[in-house]
């Protein structure tokens, strides 16, 4: 992460800082009143806050040691504590400027570093070589499970409820030109009768409208305009789900009882949804999916 | 003997419900568990912070309970124990755990599926801090005016920023990619793809905040962070987490995140 560059800054850094949080306060004008009105002397007036800033630095100005003489016996635990981060370093030292005396401790990003065993926390990253689909990223500090079973992808809508990706993000599609089928819809029934659509892999949202991935737009206004049911295939262990919205009111049913829940599909099952029957025809399963032949090229 | 206090704060930002969950032990929690929890070994304090997806329901419970079963795991083990901190692969223990506990809810409610939680747990104890993470809530060490993020960042944010230090891709893409926020790792109850964990303890001085926060402390930039706390660290941690939430609510965000942040000091 970006830290503060210091360097040497221990006498230039206060009058940065001052001016910094200066123009931060007047341009959001979001911390003074709270400030005000939670500092310790409640008379501070505004310039004062600049020196009550100051000494929350703790190790910059010497005068502390007045203030923690009377303070705390007196001040509820909260701000003893405060004052326990002003009198340490301050105590060590008899002199004022405490940053001149060798940090006990190493700074933030070395004591990061350490912590870490010495490894980075950015993970560095590593194009394969083949220039294929997936941004390796070569991780050491941290325990890099692998995944036995490539998932060529996962389906674009998973990804954007769930907000997680597998180990290894692939930037591109790899060689399909399209979102490889795993099985179709056939309509046996109602309006568009003789016709199909595909479904892919991962999670196919089933509905009137086109914007769906799998569009029944054959003009039964029965089915739900959007996502009136969802068809997942998991290239993982192979399955087909069917899973109702049960959020539409619209009646949907497979093989003429209504699920209440993600029931799994088998090879000619029949779903119902408004007037139109539809029946399910897998292409990937046991008996073959796609991440078999990226297996052989790969 | 080490002794730390500890505030936090929490925000909704925009969203109509909160799925951050944070929860100390010994302590309070934000959500609703009425801690039953044996008392630690003394000096010893356990924070955890959880940032769950999955909508609604499913994110804020996912979030509470991989803290309360990263707690419990790490509370009901440590009694037999002699050690006075938790070592990594406690914390790591505690963290299977946190993911079983998912397993479980889904199996249990199937509509739960594809809900997850990014988790951090820390154990501070006299020789320092300890940490466990998954996901991309951050982990801040604050120390003599400068931050340091202690725990990896398990989303794309930091390929991208790499692609874009290389000139595959301009910063800008870099910063605007939606797949910024999309996470790598995370608890989901399936296998945890990285882990992170620390190797050595942390030791903290007077002075330092550590700093646990969820995703939406990234509205402030680090320097503002840096300010802030800088600002705010005489007054105990509860004034740092108060000025950093108010802060994140003051940028005004219209698509805020919910934002939570535990503030930890060592005392001495």
């Amino acid at each position: 992460m970006a830290k503060q560059d210091d360097g040497n800054g221990s006498i230039k850094q206060p009058g940065k800082f001052l001016g910094s949080l200066r123009d931060a306060l007047a341009a959001a004008s979001r911390e003074d009143t709270n400030r005000l009105t939670t500092a310790e002397n409640p008379t501070t007036a505004k310039p004062e806050l600049d020196a009550d800033a100051t000494t929350s630095l703790a190790m910059k100005i010497a005068p502390p040691s007045d203030i923690i003489t009377d303070a705390p016996e007196t001040c509820p635990p909260q701000i003893s504590s405060s004052d326990s981060h002003d009198s340490s370093p301050s105590s060590d030292k008899t002199d004022d400027v405490a940053p001149s005396a060798p940090p006990p401790l190493p700074n933030a990003a070395d004591a990061a570093r350490e912590a870490r065993g010495g490894t980075p926390n950015i993970p560095p990253v590593v194009r394969s070589p083949a220039g294929d689909r997936h941004v390796e990223f070569d991780a050491p500090p941290t325990t890099h499970v692998v995944r036995p079973s490539p998932i060529p992808k996962e389906d674009d809508e998973d990804m954007a409820r769930t907000q997680l990706v597998r180990g290894k993000q692939q930037v591109e599609r790899g060689d399909f030109s399209q979102d490889p089928v795993v099985g179709w819809l056939v309509i046996v029934g109602g309006p568009g009768i003789g016709s199909f659509r595909p479904i892919y892999e991962g999670n196919n949202t089933v509905g009137r409208a086109s914007s769906n991935r799998v569009a029944i737009d054959f003009g039964d206004d029965a089915i739900s305009a959007e996502e009136q049911a969802y068809v997942r295939y998991d290239s993982a262990d192979r399955s087909f789900l069917f899973v109702p919205n049960l959020a539409k009111t619209n009646v949907v049913s497979v093989n003429d009882k209504r699920p209440a829940t993600a029931v799994p599909l088998q090879g000619m099952d029949v779903i119902t949804m408004g007037r139109t029957q539809i029946v399910f025809v897998p292409f990937c399963g046991a008996d073959f999916d796609w991440s078999e032949l990226t297996e052989l090229k790969g | 003997m080490s002794a730390f206090e500890y505030g936090s704060s929490a925000t909704r930002g925009q969203r109509g419900y909160q799925e951050d969950s944070a929860a100390l032990w010994p302590g309070s929690a934000t959500f609703d568990w009425p801690q039953v929890l044996p008392q630690p070994a003394a000096g010893i304090l356990v924070a955890v912070l959880a940032d769950g997806m999955g909508g609604h329901a499913g994110g804020a419970q996912a979030s509470q309970t991989v803290c309360r079963s990263f707690l419990e795991h790490l509370a009901t083990s440590d009694n037999s124990d002699t050690h006075p901190a938790p070592a990594p692969e406690r914390l790591r223990a505690a963290l299977e755990a946190a993911n079983a506990s998912i397993t479980k809810t889904v199996e249990a409610n199937p509509r739960l599926d594809g809900m997850g939680s990014t988790l951090i747990g820390t154990t501070f104890g006299a020789e320092g801090l300890e940490w466990v993470s998954v996901g991309d809530s951050p982990l801040y060490l604050f120390r003599r005016g400068e931050i340091a993020l202690l725990n990896e960042d398990h989303s794309l944010a930091p390929a991208l920023d790499q692609l874009a230090a290389s000139g595959e891709i301009t910063a800008e893409q870099a910063r605007t990619d939606p797949r910024r926020h999309m996470l790598r790792s995370a608890i989901t109850g399936e296998e945890l793809d990285l882990i992170d964990v620390s190797k050595i303890p942390l030791a903290l001085e007077p002075g330092d905040a550590v700093i646990l926060a969820s995703d939406g402390i990234h509205t402030l930039d680090t320097d503002d962070v840096v300010r802030i706390v800088a600002a705010y660290l005489g007054d105990g941690p509860q004034a740092v987490a108060d000025a950093l939430v108010r802060s994140i609510e003051n940028q005004k965000e219209p698509h805020q995140d919910n934002a939570t942040i535990i503030v930890v000091y060592p005392t001495g």
